[in-house]
């Protein structure tokens, strides 16, 4: 079931609704009719709801392959949408690579998103994301009210795309530091298919909307992405995790020597709660993901072993 | 009933009848003696047909044009493409001969993408 069929039995029940009421008491067959098209509306709909919505996601292109809004060129539109859904699976990949490990993923087979129709206004797609059943006692993965990888992935995709263009080397590395920069290659990938073929997009999902609508907006995204500019490494640092925020999971912590470090607890990292109990406010061994994108440098607490007088001389690893 | 219109779906046609309706009591006696025809759960029921009335011998103001248009809005398109469907006018007559002479050959023409 599509968000556009569930939107089409809305309008036609308030539709339905106001036919009825404005009908005099004395047509009596119409009213019948009306009133039982709106109960089989109704009932349709109230089905719908109960179950999860696929949720559309909009993409058009403009520039030289598209010929207004009668048409794409093929070779273009097929390169494009392979190259941006390639990027969206790749961060959805990444986003679950570490839970998958730990068999904390929802049972679900292969997702991806589908196409299920054209836009025109320009020229483009309509996408659509499969709902997704999540086992209903699996913790919020991301600190936040989504708990759905791929819609975090899309949403992911279009921030760095976004900050790219607007050349927001913050945001760019906040999303860069939540999906690997291997993964963040992929995006730029796309943004090469754009630029190889003069192409521009503009895409929405949900309330969120991205576009790049000029030459030097695809260009900028490809700049910001250089994959020489981002870099990882694991480091390993002696100091003290002074306290770490459960639903957001960002840390501070102070190293030997003074240093204080900020940043958010590793997605790998499960049970927050046992984390904090085991590592909070004792002397310890950290160790950080630390993604950099040129001067910025994010950093991401995977684990720790403490090992002073707190843990009576017992070290111990989370 | 002077005319008639109707789409094919798989499962049933649709089917909206336009004509006089007369007055409530006679509406009351056209839904007591002809239930299959007038009440659309049964017509649906004994004749696999969504079938609706619209009443003609009424003004025709702006709220009877919403109504009108909201059932050539409903069937004037097929909603996958777009495509146009056309509506088929099909006079009633007393013995009802040409309706069904042209009902069967609708059925036996297996048509089901609703192009006139």
């Amino acid at each position: 079931m599509s968000a556009q069929e569930r939107d089409f039995l809305r309008s036609e029940v308030v539709t339905l609704q106001g036919l009825r009421d404005d009908l005099s008491q004395d047509r009596v067959l119409e009213r019948i009719g009306l009133e039982q098209r709106l109960a089989e509306a109704k009932e349709r709909l109230a089905s719908l709801e109960e179950h999860l919505v696929a949720q559309l996601l909009p993409i058009t292109f403009r520039g030289r392959p598209v010929e207004g809004m009668q048409s794409i060129d093929a070779g273009f539109a097929s390169a494009a949408l392979k190259a941006f859904v390639e990027a969206t699976d790749t961060v959805a990949a990444s986003l679950t690579d570490d839970l998958k490990g730990r068999g904390r993923l929802p049972s679900t087979g292969p997702r991806s998103l589908r196409i299920i129709d054209t836009v025109r206004g320009s020229f483009g797609f309509e996408l659509e994301l499969p709902p997704m059943e999540l086992e209903p006692e699996l913790p919020s993965l991301f600190g936040d009210e989504s708990n759905d990888p791929y819609e975090r992935a899309i949403e992911t995709t279009f921030a760095l795309i976004e900050d790219a263009a607007a050349a927001d080397e913050d945001g760019m590395s906040d999303s860069i530091a939540e999906i690997h920069p291997r993964v963040a290659a992929k995006v730029r990938a796309f943004a090469e298919v754009l630029w190889a073929n003069d192409a521009q997009l503009a895409a929405e999902w949900g309330s969120r909307h991205v576009a790049l609508r000029q030459p030097a907006d695809v260009q900028r995204v490809l700049e910001a992405l250089k994959a020489e500019d981002m870099n990882e490494r694991v480091e390993r640092l002696r100091g003290r995790l002074l306290g770490i925020l459960p639903e957001t999971r960002r840390f501070e912590c102070r190293l030997e020597g003074g240093k204080l470090i900020t940043g958010k607890v590793d997605r790998s990292v499960l049970n927050i709660n046992a984390f904090k109990g085991s590592l909070e406010n004792k002397s310890a061994c950290l160790e950080f993901r630390v993604v950099t994108l040129r001067s910025n440098e994010r950093f991401l607490l995977t684990g720790g072993e403490a090992s002073d007088a707190e843990t009576e001389g017992h070290a111990e690893r989370v | 009933m002077p005319q008639a219109a109707a789409t094919k779906r798989t499962t049933a046609s649709e089917l909206v009848t336009l004509g006089p309706l007369g007055d409530e009591a006679r509406q009351r006696e056209l839904l007591r003696r002809h239930p299959d025809l007038f009440d659309p759960a049964r017509a649906k029921q004994r004749y696999l047909v969504d079938h609706y009335v619209v009443a003609t011998d009424v003004v025709f103001d702006a709220r009877q044009a919403r109504r009108v248009s909201y059932w050539y809005s409903m069937w004037s398109h097929r909603h996958k493409d777009q495509r146009w469907k056309g509506f088929l006018e099909v006079p009633v007559t007393a013995d009802g001969q040409a309706a069904l002479a042209w009902h069967r050959q609708f059925n036996d023409s297996g048509d089901t993408g609703g192009q006139p």
